[in-house]
Order: C-alpha cells, then structure tokens, then sequence
C-alpha cells in the first residue's frame, strides 16, 4: 500500500474563539470582583468562665452594668445602676438623649455619637439615640475611680445588658467605648423588661 | 520617492505574551472572588477603635466568618435578621451544631481533625481555640446577633469577635 507523504506544514491553531473566551471571562470577573472595605474587629470574647447563665447572681457591686432597651416610641434608652459620679449618687440613672442629634428626613441624625470622628463623617439613626459621650465619659471616670480601689487586677468589670429590640449598632457603639478606654473585662447579656 | 509596497500576507502578531498576561488576570480574579465569597455585603455598624484582622502566617486558622443580614422581605420596622454561615441562612440550633462540629473538627487528633487541641478554661472547662468573627448589621435587632454569641458560647468558642467600619 502506498501511503501519501505527510506534508511538513506548520498548523498554526485558530487562536480566535480561545481569546473571544478569555476576554469574556476577563470581563466577567472584573466586573463581578467586589473590593473589600477596611474593617475593623472588635474583640468581644465571651466570658470563659460564666457561660450561658445568667450572670445576675454574680453580685458585683463595684461593676457597672448598662441596660440598654428600646422604647416603643423609637427610641433607644440606656440606663445604669448604682450611678456614681463625682459625688453624685443614684440608684438608677438614665443617661439624657443626644442633643446634638437632628431630625432629618425621617432618621435622626448625630454628629457626636463616637467621640471625635477623624473624617467628619456622619451617622444617621432613625431612632433617637442616648448620648454615648455621656456614657464614654462615666465609664472613663468610674474606671478611673475603680482603680485606685485596686480591687482587681482585671480592671473595672462592665456588663451590657441589651433588650433584642434594640439595633445592634448601638451595642456595638458601647464595645467601641469600652475598647478605647481600655475595659477589658466586659459581658454582654440576655434580655431583660427594663429596670424601672 | 518610492514607497515600498505593503505586504500583501497578514503580518503575523505574537499572542503569546498577551495570553499569558490575561490568564494572569483571570487567575487573580478567580482567587480574589473566591475569597470574597464569604463576605455578604452587611451594612456594618461604626466603630473607631476597630483593629485590622491579623493576616498572620497560613498556620494561623483563619476565623469562621458569621454573617447576620437585614432581612429585606419582614416589614422594615421589625428590624428582623438572618443568621448566615459558610453560604446558608441558619437557625440558632443549626448553627450550634454546626459550630460545634467545626470545634470538634478543629480540636480532634489528626486525621480527624485539625489536631489543635482545647484551652483550659478557668473551671477545668474544654474551650476551643477557633475564633469567630461576626458580621452583623448595624440595623439589625440585637437579638439575632444574640442568638450568634449564645450558639457560639453552647459550641465553647469563647473567641468572638465583631466587624465595625471605620466612620
């Protein structure tokens, strides 16, 4: 049998379906990839050694526990307990709404929730706010006061008590406080129907 | 002047470089996308004193990312959440064994596990050594982020921590 010379020809393939794909593929992708925003992490560990019961029993009468509820007017209340400070002496104590907040389009709008902002950037609830430079500034009195007592080597403790009601974003607000003032022994905790 | 006449074949382009640079790019834009995956758009809460997560060694176990989100189909003034984690809308019993699966996971001898082992807590209690970083939205009841610290205590991960954007 008598077989046909091969040809020595080079094949070059079509390259141009291949890179129609692969532009299409390229386009895709840019268009879908989604950049990250910085974020931060705030550490808000649970407490090891209390679990999941309540920590009521726990009788700390030097800790600060804040009871934040929302009431049914919109409006987000913090209170505390056993308030001291500088001199003055309440039971319960609920800290005042934030003045500087305005009501604009329906949301009420803050320039001081935070303390000092870097960038002049706004926040804007649509519910009104406790004033947390109020609460920034007890805390950072009580813990001051807390430790000269020296009581414990783990500084003053703090306990968030939030209704499920209320936004996250004003927990968080309290973590953030606590973070910059160097609070390290804070407990978040259950529901409760208020303290008054 | 005599002007030489064009070639009549096609010059040929050399691809190659060019292929190679956008197979690059795809690469790039798979692994990036890949890993963003887990991050559900959340409208994050503000916080300024929020740390940049540790991108330490590969060692390092990254934290189990839980997403609480807006649940945009309940009435808006209910504030209501859902609880995400690795891609599906969970309850708080579900999440609980799933975490405590992933706790096992991470503390059983290898094979089995991840071979990490537990911290001993103060009581003599095992505690895992995960983290978990929870990224709840800043509308959101607080409750729903509850119910993420309360599955996450049941599964003995003590090491939570929570998502803020810088305002």
């Amino acid at each position: 049998m008598k077989f046909q010379k091969q040809h020595a020809v080079e094949e070059k393939p079509n390259l141009t379906p291949m890179i129609d794909i692969i532009f299409q593929l390229l386009i895709f992708f840019v268009l879908t990839a989604k950049f990250i925003a910085f974020e931060g992490q705030l550490q808000a560990y649970l407490p090891k050694d209390r679990g999941l019961q309540s920590t009521t029993d726990v009788e700390l009468p030097t800790g600060i526990t804040l009871y934040l509820n929302w009431n049914d007017a919109g409006r987000v209340v913090c209170q505390t307990n056993n308030y001291q400070m500088e001199g003055e002496v309440r039971e319960i104590y609920m800290f005042p709404d934030d003045e500087n907040a305005r009501q604009v389009n329906g949301g009420w709008m803050t320039e001081t929730v935070l303390g000092p902002r870097r960038d002049g950037g706004k926040v804007v609830y649509d519910y009104a706010a406790p004033d947390f430079d109020q609460v920034e500034h007890y805390l950072k009195y009580r813990k001051d006061s807390y430790r000269r007592t020296g009581l414990s080597s783990k500084g003053l403790p703090v306990e968030v008590n939030f209704a499920g009601r209320v936004p996250w974003e004003m927990v968080v607000n309290i973590i953030d406080i606590c973070t910059r003032l160097g609070i390290t022994d804070l407990a978040l905790s259950g529901d409760t129907e208020g303290i008054d | 002047m005599k002007i030489d006449a064009p070639e009549s074949g096609h010059s040929d382009i050399d691809m190659t470089p060019l292929i190679d640079c956008v197979f690059l790019l795809i690469l790039f834009f798979l692994l990036t996308t890949n890993l963003t995956i887990q991050f559900e758009e959340v409208s994050l809460p503000f916080a300024l004193e929020g740390k940049e997560a540790e991108t330490g060694s590969p060692e390092v176990v990254q934290p189990l990312i839980i997403n609480v989100l807006r649940d945009s189909s309940a009435p808006s003034e209910e504030r209501a959440g859902l609880i995400r984690f690795n891609g599906s809308t969970v309850d708080k019993k579900t999440l609980e064994q799933q975490l405590t699966r992933e706790a096992t996971y991470d503390a059983e001898e290898r094979p089995l596990g991840r071979g990490r082992g537990y911290e001993r807590g103060p009581n003599g209690q095992n505690l895992s050594k995960l983290s978990v970083l929870v990224r709840s939205d800043r509308s959101v009841r607080s409750e729903y982020t509850r119910q993420v610290f309360e599955a996450c205590g049941k599964a003995k991960i003590y090491k939570v921590k929570v998502s803020a954007l810088e305002p």
